[in-house]
């Protein structure tokens, strides 16, 4: 009976969510059909079944698993399908331990210790050493709430023996936590995270409050899966990365003719971008200067072989930020680069993404010039060592030869992880940019 | 950690290997008291296959360093024998995978005289027998039997893993009126560490905590405790704050240090070289749990070696033995963290 797992579709991702099953438990199901909606921190896909058979459902919509975790399952007619899932007891697949797995390694996925309770009361442990300070015994038995309106949905609470007598010190109701232990096992500190906001009294699931809806003063809103991972990554980006910006100004108006000459000119370039431009510069300069392409991993720099450039792009709808990747950006030519770099956007946008489309950057370049921005700062998406933010394209009065004349100007800043690489070379780098941007030829002709 | 019993001279410790501890504590026990001798195979004028009994037969001679038959059985019927007049003999078993052809001589005599003559006659005696895997010995000579002694009442069986335990353990050990397993690893008789100056003992029975730490509690079993002290500072570059204790005694076990340290740290990783189902990991997981249940934020996990015959492939058997990669892993899984990070 083969399981169906949470797949895994960007670097960030660690699980998923069913926005919707199109099928039920029970249905048959062809290879090829759409069996859910999935929903990942970057994007909602569609799960497709690799096999004939009955499905069955594990995991309802809704609910959380982890990457790799069994969702489903697609068996034989009559095999399974006829009890309904039951997520909370069924246990979790012991059969596939490995028989020559190294002991305690292959259990990934250890028992919640039964009702503990009720073992103690048959039979104190007669050993000779003490016991622990309170018996077990009064404790009372794990929570086993049946919510009054009969929707019951993962009906019993993981949460870990500490976590257990610290709720009931503290008068925390565990029903209402979310656990962020192992298996999403309620632990300690989730407890004490909610120690200081909930009443002892209060032993039902959190209610808004009524006066909520009538106009509150602030409106709390839950960020979708996307937006709490940006906010994740995003403060663990600066909190942890030393960085510091370089800014420099590129004359453009040989880019912005040669654009204009690709567009009207060349099979495939109709849509090229300054973007594009950007992203074919900032490839070349990246195999200039390798020190850039890399990463600082656990105390060691990590150098990349490929130049795989992330393009910060607003997602079709709603608020948030999608990272599409242009792979092998250094040897693909300026049509390549927008042809590719289109597609990808427009896959990540509809949601529908190739395996690869949001992962493997090495570099990252946010544009904002659309919106008629001079210039600003990027954070570092890590484990990139920099990111480069591109403002718009003006008309400036500049001084040539000692006259001043009409030029285009773009500003561009690179924020820089300095334990990766340091200011000389990001100036460097950073003249290179400007250099090729400013001698647009030299983003046509291909390297050896 | 060693505790000197006697002071002499504040002399500085001196770096020595692990098996050399060992023989100085043989050596000066010997001369000590005369009642003590030693038997085993090659011990004497080969000096023990793993040189540890090396110089003594040309110091103490034939009649108090005994090179025996290879005949397992009738080595320790002989120690037991003579432990019960009144000597106190110290046997070397090539192996521990030897000691199995005098299991019965173990179980059913060493650790029940005392006890089925009323305490009337009395079995102080020493078997010392190396065990572990690593050398390509393959499945018959590879291995870590520590629970099939520590399964029985009336035997002391401990494992130290410092060459300051192995010659203060060792000396205790002879001392004892009752009959000690004492567990040596193949791994580590050419390790080197500081041994104290002069006579001293190690108590029989005690842990020892190795490293203090906050984030969880590894518990070692010879070797490994070795090893989970490297994986220990290891994971300090990833902000885990490891807690090391080596177990030392298998018989009795040592339990406040173990139960103070989980209760501290709410975590509990156990690592064996043997086998863990039914191990001396199997033991301490299920200690622990009594006495520490309401202070557990994590299920206690184990790690022991594959359960295989050990393979006589050089890569299978490296694939077979715990290493500090594969405690590291079981330790940030028990945190919560990603085990492969």
């Amino acid at each position: 009976m083969p399981d169906i797992n949470m797949p895994k579709l960007s670097d960030t991702m660690e699980e998923g969510t069913i926005v919707e099953w199109k099928k039920k438990s029970g249905d048959q199901v062809k290879a090829g059909e759409v069996l859910a909606e999935v929903e990942s921190d970057k994007a909602t896909f569609d799960l497709e079944a690799e096999s004939d058979g009955v499905l069955q459902i594990l995991v309802e919509q809704g609910v959380p698993a982890k990457i790799g975790a069994p969702i489903a399952k697609i068996g034989e007619a009559g095999a399974q399908a006829k009890s309904e899932p039951a997520p909370a007891k069924s246990e979790p697949a012991p059969a596939k331990q490995a028989p020559a797995q190294k002991g305690g390694v292959a259990e990934p996925k250890p028992k919640e210790p039964e009702t503990p309770a009720t073992m103690a009361e048959e039979r104190e442990p007669a050993q000779e050493s003490s016991p622990p300070p309170e018996s077990p015994a009064e404790r009372p038995a794990p929570p086993r709430e049946e919510s009054q309106d009969g929707q019951q949905q993962g009906a019993e609470v993981r949460a870990s023996p500490l976590a257990r007598r610290l709720a009931e010190e503290m008068g925390v109701d565990l029903s209402s936590l979310k656990g962020s232990g192992p298996d999403g096992r309620i632990v300690k500190e989730d407890v004490i995270a909610a120690g200081g906001t909930r009443p002892k009294a209060d032993r039902r699931r959190a209610q808004p409050a009524a006066g909520q809806a009538a106009g509150p003063e602030v409106e709390v809103v839950e960020p979708s899966r996307m937006q709490a991972t940006i906010a994740r990554r995003m403060a663990e980006a600066k909190s942890t990365i030393p960085e510091f910006q370089v800014t420099v100004e590129a004359r453009v108006d040989l880019a912005v003719s040669l654009r204009q000459q690709l567009k009207d000119s060349v099979p495939g370039a109709e849509k090229v971008t300054m973007t594009d431009f950007l992203v074919r510069a900032c490839a070349l300069a990246l195999r200039k200067f390798p020190e850039v392409n890399s990463s600082w991993v656990e105390g060691r720099f990590q150098r990349k072989r490929s130049v795989n450039i992330g393009l910060a792009v607003a997602p079709s709808q709603g608020m948030g930020l999608l990272v599409p990747v242009v792979h092998d950006a250094d040897i693909k030519d300026l049509v390549q680069i927008s042809i590719e770099s289109r597609q990808v956007i427009e896959r990540a946008r509809s949601g529908r993404v190739n395996e690869g489309d949001l992962t493997g950057a090495t570099f990252s370049i946010s544009n904002l010039g659309m919106y008629g921005v001079d210039e600003f700062t990027a954070i570092i998406n890590p484990p990139e060592a920099a990111i480069l933010a591109v403002g718009a394209i003006k008309d400036v009065p500049v001084v040539e030869d000692a006259r001043i004349v009409a030029g285009k100007v773009m500003r561009m800043t690179l924020s820089v992880d300095h334990r990766v690489f340091y200011g000389a070379t990001a100036a460097q780098f950073m003249a290179e940019v400007k250099r090729l941007l400013e001698n647009p030829v030299t983003l046509l002709i291909s390297l050896p | 950690m060693a505790t000197a019993t006697s002071a002499k001279a504040p002399a500085a410790a001196e770096e020595k290997l692990y098996r050399v501890a060992l023989r100085e504590a043989l050596a000066e026990e010997m001369e000590r008291d005369d009642s003590i001798f030693l038997i085993g195979e090659d011990i004497g004028k080969f000096g023990g296959a793993y040189r540890v009994t090396d110089g003594l037969l040309d110091r103490f001679g034939p009649e108090r360093v005994v090179d025996a038959p290879i005949a397992e059985e009738v080595i320790v019927g002989t120690a037991i024998g003579s432990a019960m007049l009144g000597l106190r003999p110290v046997v070397e078993m090539m192996t521990i995978n030897f000691s199995l052809i005098a299991y019965d001589q173990i179980v059913n005599n060493a650790a029940k005289i005392r006890y089925m003559f009323g305490g009337e006659v009395k079995v102080p005696m020493v078997i010392r027998m190396p065990g572990g895997a690593g050398h390509q010995l393959s499945a018959q000579h590879s291995h870590s039997f520590e629970v099939l002694y520590g399964l029985i009442p009336g035997l002391l069986v401990v494992a130290p893993t410092t060459p300051a335990d192995a010659k203060g353990m060792l000396k205790s050990a002879i001392r004892s009126d009752n009959p000690v397993m004492f567990l040596e690893s193949m791994s580590l008789y050419n390790v080197k560490g500081d041994v104290p100056p002069g006579d001293y003992t190690t108590p029989l029975g005690k842990a020892a905590l190795r490293r203090t730490g906050s984030d969880v509690t590894i518990v070692g079993v010879s070797r490994m405790a070795v090893l989970a002290n490297e994986a220990a500072k290891q994971l300090e570059e990833e902000d885990i704050d490891a807690e090391v204790i080596d177990l030392r005694s298998i018989r009795p076990i040592d339990w406040p240090p173990i139960i103070d340290s989980v209760r501290k740290t709410s975590r509990c990783v156990v690592v064996e070289e043997g086998w863990s189902t039914y191990g001396v990991t199997a033991e301490i997981a299920a200690g622990v749990q009594e006495r520490c249940f309401d202070y557990l934020d994590a299920p206690i996990r184990r790690l022991g070696g594959a359960e295989v015959p050990m393979p006589y492939s050089m890569g299978l058997e490296k694939a077979s033995i715990p290493t500090s990669e594969d405690i590291k892993r079981l330790v940030r899984a028990t945190l919560g963290k990603n085990p492969n990070a």
